[in-house]
């Protein structure tokens, strides 16, 4: 009597692997893009993001069918609760710039942004701005923005930049609800600490846009491997970005690039 | 000669080094970014604010700062939602209309406030609104605030009108970045001008070294 019980409450919940929901009639796990078959661990369709030469460097990444990279205790693969990484790459006289996107299960997403005043003092403190008004994003198939939403997005970040109308790049992460949850509370730690005229920008070197991005990242526990979330490269926003094309595709499950003109 | 060079060459580094950090700050002070920060009592009515000239041609936004003193109580009565937890007894936030008028112009007619976008460098900022702008142009901010706030009146609110960011941050990251060049530039030529007072130059001791063994 006990097992069968249990058996039925077992049953009842359709909640499986990372929270997704699993289909009653073919026992696979719904990630959105892709359907996961628990008894043999394997995706029953192979990744749609298959990216770029780059993409073949991490020899976890060759078999299409793998889940997580084959490292289901670093990495899942949720869909909800995301992070943006935005980049502006004509800014600042070629050097760029970059601001971070939180993006919630409700579609509602916060832009934030770090830059020096206008003081003009070397080492001076830096002003964290966000944007609470950007558009509903709209999730496709796959899980992942429709183009459609990344354009609204590019629009709004663009608009609220000043009319930027450079080229826009966006590393689009999928991180657990959690991990998102960090990244909110990193911004809103940051604004208080801006308010407060906590915050040191020191442009070049560190301290600048790139590292606020990087840390966000971290935080949303997007930038995590062997390099960390703070490096040489988030010196230059351009090469921040660069380095996040390089690498975050090796280390991180379903990171995907949009570059919108 | 050769010293005169170093010492030469030590001047030019040293100059080099200042010219962009030098021509940053020029450019960064050349304009005035705030044509209007004024600060006024929050009561309810209509605010006797005075007119402002830009300075330069393009986007300009409309804030609102207050003191930092209770930073996340501020963000939260000012309707930021990632403070709304912040706000544990009855709120009573910012309610206001907002125009803008060039001359008999209407540019903004009584927008309410709405919360979108929070931050700036003058303590606890939201912003109202943008309008753009030519340089001379001469504008004039009118404000209705409809409902009291004790604790945002005694934050020291202000009324910020600055041109946009993206007009100025250029030069402040350029002004930045130019100090390590100047540092650097200016190290090398505090070395060169230094070795020439001192008389030294590195090859030459190897070469009398030589001359003197042939002898």
């Amino acid at each position: 009597m006990f097992f069968a019980i249990s058996a039925t409450n077992v049953c009842s919940s359709r909640s499986r692997i990372t929270g997704k929901e699993r289909d009653t009639e073919s026992g696979l796990d719904d990630f959105g893009a892709r359907y996961y078959a628990s008894s043999i661990g394997r995706m029953m369709t192979p990744d749609p993001h298959t990216g770029t030469l780059l993409h073949m460097l991490n020899p976890q990444r060759w078999n299409m069918y793998a889940y997580a990279l084959n490292n289901p205790l670093l990495f899942t693969d949720p869909t909800g609760m995301d992070a943006i990484a935005v980049n502006f790459s004509g800014d600042v006289g070629g050097l760029g710039h970059m601001g971070i996107i939180s993006v919630h299960p409700d579609g509602t997403a916060t832009y934030s942004r770090f830059g020096p005043v206008k003081g003009g003092s070397p080492i001076d403190v830096g002003q964290v701005r966000t944007d609470r008004d950007l558009p509903k994003v709209d999730f496709g198939q796959n899980g992942l923005p429709t183009d459609a939403s990344y354009q609204a997005l590019t629009d709004a970040v663009g608009k609220f930049e000043g009319d930027y109308q450079g080229k826009v790049r966006m590393a689009y992460f999928k991180t657990s609800d959690a991990e998102t949850g960090n990244l909110d509370a990193y911004i809103n730690a940051a604004q208080a600490a801006s308010d407060a005229r906590r915050l040191t920008y020191l442009g070049f070197p560190a301290g600048n846009c790139a590292t606020y991005c990087a840390i966000g990242l971290h935080r949303a526990g997007a930038n995590r491997g062997a390099v960390g979330a703070l490096n040489i490269f988030s010196a230059i926003p351009n090469v921040y970005y660069w380095w996040l094309q390089l690498w975050a595709n090796q280390i991180h499950e379903e990171v995907t690039h949009r570059i919108i003109d | 000669m050769r010293r005169r060079l170093l010492g030469a060459i030590g001047v030019g580094l040293i100059l080099l080094g200042q010219f962009p950090y030098r021509y940053a700050e020029y450019k960064l002070h050349q304009h005035n970014w705030t044509p209007l920060a004024f600060a006024f009592p929050f009561k309810t009515g209509e605010l006797n604010i005075p007119e402002f000239t830009t300075d330069v041609t393009g986007l300009y936004v409309v804030s609102l700062a207050f003191d930092s003193t209770h930073a996340e109580l501020t963000e939260c009565l000012l309707g930021n939602d990632g403070f709304k937890d912040k706000c544990d007894f009855p709120v009573h936030g910012l309610e206001l209309d907002w125009s803008l008028r060039r001359g008999d112009r209407v540019l903004v007619d009584r927008q309410r406030y709405r919360p979108h976008a929070f931050g700036g460098s003058e303590g606890v900022e939201t912003e109202l609104g943008r309008f753009e702008a030519h340089a001379g142009d001469a504008q004039r901010v009118q404000i209705e605030i409809m409902r009291d706030s004790p604790i945002l009146a005694a934050a020291n609110p202000r009324l910020i009108v600055e041109a946009h960011w993206s007009l100025w941050e250029g030069w402040a990251e350029l002004s930045q970045a130019s100090l390590w060049l100047e540092v650097v530039l200016g190290f090398l030529g505090i070395v060169c001008i230094v070795q020439a007072i001192r008389g030294k130059w590195p090859s030459r001791p190897r070469l009398e070294v030589r001359r003197a063994t042939r002898d």
